[in-house]
């Protein structure tokens, strides 16, 4: 299969992953399209962050494709990926926590050219002009994320939805064209989850396409398009949300669970 | 009383040193996550070439440090690239790394060893005569050590706060995975953290043997367990936390030098031992990784 199979902006084609003698992933394939909201649903141990490992780059698959943007990425590594617009955020939010908020953002600015220390010694002015742009950029995204008044402090002190909003200025930044997101309601306040809701959804306005994990259906139903339903490292089913509810054994696998 | 202010300023010269070997040795500690330790001998190599160019080839000794800062970029490069990163490609523990170090270490110490003989050196260096200071009696030499640490410490918190590369070198002490993710590829990243770290490397040892007034090949790696007492007592991987190290430590083994002058540097280990038992994340409080 090393044809690029259709045009979304990223297709899984039938990529595996065992840890040991687990098999977390067996068979996954699916497909986000650009500027679509993509869910990614099913019971827990059900693969679900494994893909997402895989599709960012921090797994290596055992077999199968993963196509990115019109180029098969499946042998490339996490910071390529990141750089052609492929980011991810984590479960548990993850920032830098010895850098200052807007570090955090200014740090996930593309382009290579703050990768030698040479530029530093004899390309000085290009080199502070540059980080004084990225500066106004990354201050411009903390006002938008509502997140310009922590500016300064070390992004170790945010709570953890504070952390969501970085995470996805972070991205922001980063130019990102498909956003991974591992549970964005994880361990966040309700006051944060509507500001979380509103930034993809903003975001997704904006051109950016999503892969969203996520438990909670109510999330679900207001960000996804559409749903992928795995269960036992396979994907089970692909629809509208209320497609699925309708198919007993996505019923069975998953929805049933949390519908009672 | 004299006496004991007296040991305050030597402590301070002290403490200049050891915050320049400190930062060198805890940014690369935090940037590959193993400890380096090489680092002794690197010191060592920075301050042979140093006396090379300045002794033998004579140059002048700033334009002699400065040659031998850049070969020392380049050489600290070298042996991570040759050495180190196929062990660290495999997938090799930090245990595993550390001990690859203790042979780097082995065949940089026979190298200088084999070139420059047993046998000590001096730089005989102007500027030896103590100059009254109010209550300190430093010489000219002791004052350009302080000096030039603190211009060295300062120029490493611009490098680390204003340039696009030294926030990638915190990032990627502070979580490599997110660096990775967030696409910035650690490689560059480490490259530059070796080249700052064979600077200061030198920069340490050259204090050392001017402070000293004389070296030895073993110059560096007696000095090597204060050094990671600086380190570890600031938190791994934390610049600031080793410059504040490098004060604690630099003051206090100078003072207690005064009664115990034959336990000086072992006082370093008391210092860290009883401040890991209160803060055993060092001196300075992260803000907590996640």
């Amino acid at each position: 299969m090393n044809v690029e199979p259709g045009n979304a902006l990223l297709t899984v084609t039938e990529v595996r992953k065992a840890f040991g003698g687990v098999q977390a992933v067996a068979d996954c394939s699916l497909s986000v399209g650009a500027g679509e909201v993509c869910g990614l649903i099913g019971p827990n141990g059900a693969g679900k962050s494994t893909v997402v490992g895989l599709v960012s780059g921090s797994v290596r698959p055992d077999g199968g494709r993963v196509w990115f943007d019109g180029v098969d990425v499946t042998t490339w590594r996490p910071n390529q990926r990141a750089r052609r617009g492929l980011l991810r955020t984590f479960q548990i939010s993850q920032a830098w926590p010895r850098l200052t908020v807007i570090e955090n953002v200014m740090v996930a600015a593309p382009g290579t050219d703050g990768e030698s220390l040479l530029a530093v010694l004899f390309r000085r002015p290009a080199m502070l002009r540059k980080e004084r742009e990225r500066w106004q950029s990354a201050e411009a995204i903390l006002e938008q994320f509502g997140l310009i008044q922590l500016r300064d402090s070390p992004a170790g002190i945010l709570s953890g939805g504070q952390k969501r909003l970085l995470e996805l200025a972070r991205i922001t930044m980063g130019g990102a064209k498909l956003a991974l997101l591992d549970e964005p309601m994880a361990g966040i306040s309700p006051a944060l989850r509507t500001a979380v809701l509103d930034q993809v959804r903003s975001l997704q306005a904006s051109g950016v396409a999503f892969l969203v994990v996520e438990h909670d259906l109510g999330v679900v139903a207001e960000l996804c398009s559409r749903v992928v339903v795995m269960a036992l490292g396979r994907v089970l089913s692909v629809g509208t949300l209320e497609e699925l509810r309708q198919r007993q054994d996505v019923v069975d696998a998953y929805l049933g669970v949390s519908n009672q | 009383m004299s006496f004991f202010i007296q040991a305050i300023g030597f402590g301070l010269v002290t403490a200049a040193v050891l915050a320049l070997a400190g930062v060198g040795l805890t940014l690369q500690f935090g940037v590959t996550n193993y400890a380096n330790f090489a680092y002794g001998d690197m010191m060592t190599l920075g301050v042979y070439l140093t006396w090379v160019f300045f002794a033998i080839a004579h140059l002048t000794f700033v334009l002699a440090l400065l040659l031998a800062l850049v070969c020392m970029a380049a050489i600290c490069v070298a042996t991570a690239e040759v050495i180190m990163r196929p062990f660290v490609l495999r997938g090799s523990p930090p245990l595993i790394l550390l001990i690859v170090t203790f042979g780097v270490s082995l065949i940089l110490n026979s190298i200088i060893l084999a070139i420059w003989g047993a046998g000590s050196e001096a730089f005989q260096l102007p500027g030896t005569q103590p100059l009254d200071l109010g209550p300190f009696l430093l010489t000219p030499l002791q004052l350009l050590i302080i000096g030039t640490s603190v211009a060295a410490m300062f120029v490493v918190h611009l490098l680390l706060t204003r340039t696009s590369m030294g926030k990638r070198m915190r990032a990627v002490s502070d979580n490599r995975e997110l660096a990775r993710v967030s696409g910035i590829s650690p490689t560059p990243v480490i490259r530059a953290t070796w080249a700052l770290t064979g600077v200061l490397a030198t920069l340490g040892g050259v204090a050392l043997a001017v402070d000293a007034s004389q070296f030895s090949p073993g110059l560096g790696e007696g000095f090597l367990f204060a050094i990671f007492a600086v380190v570890i007592l600031g938190g791994v991987g934390k610049p600031y936390g080793a410059m504040l190290g490098a004060l604690v430590v630099g003051v206090v083994t100078e003072v207690i030098g005064l009664w115990i002058p034959q336990y000086k540097l072992d006082v370093a280990f008391v210092v860290l031992i009883v401040v890991l038992l209160f803060r055993p994340e060092g001196l300075i409080r992260s803000a907590g990784k996640a």
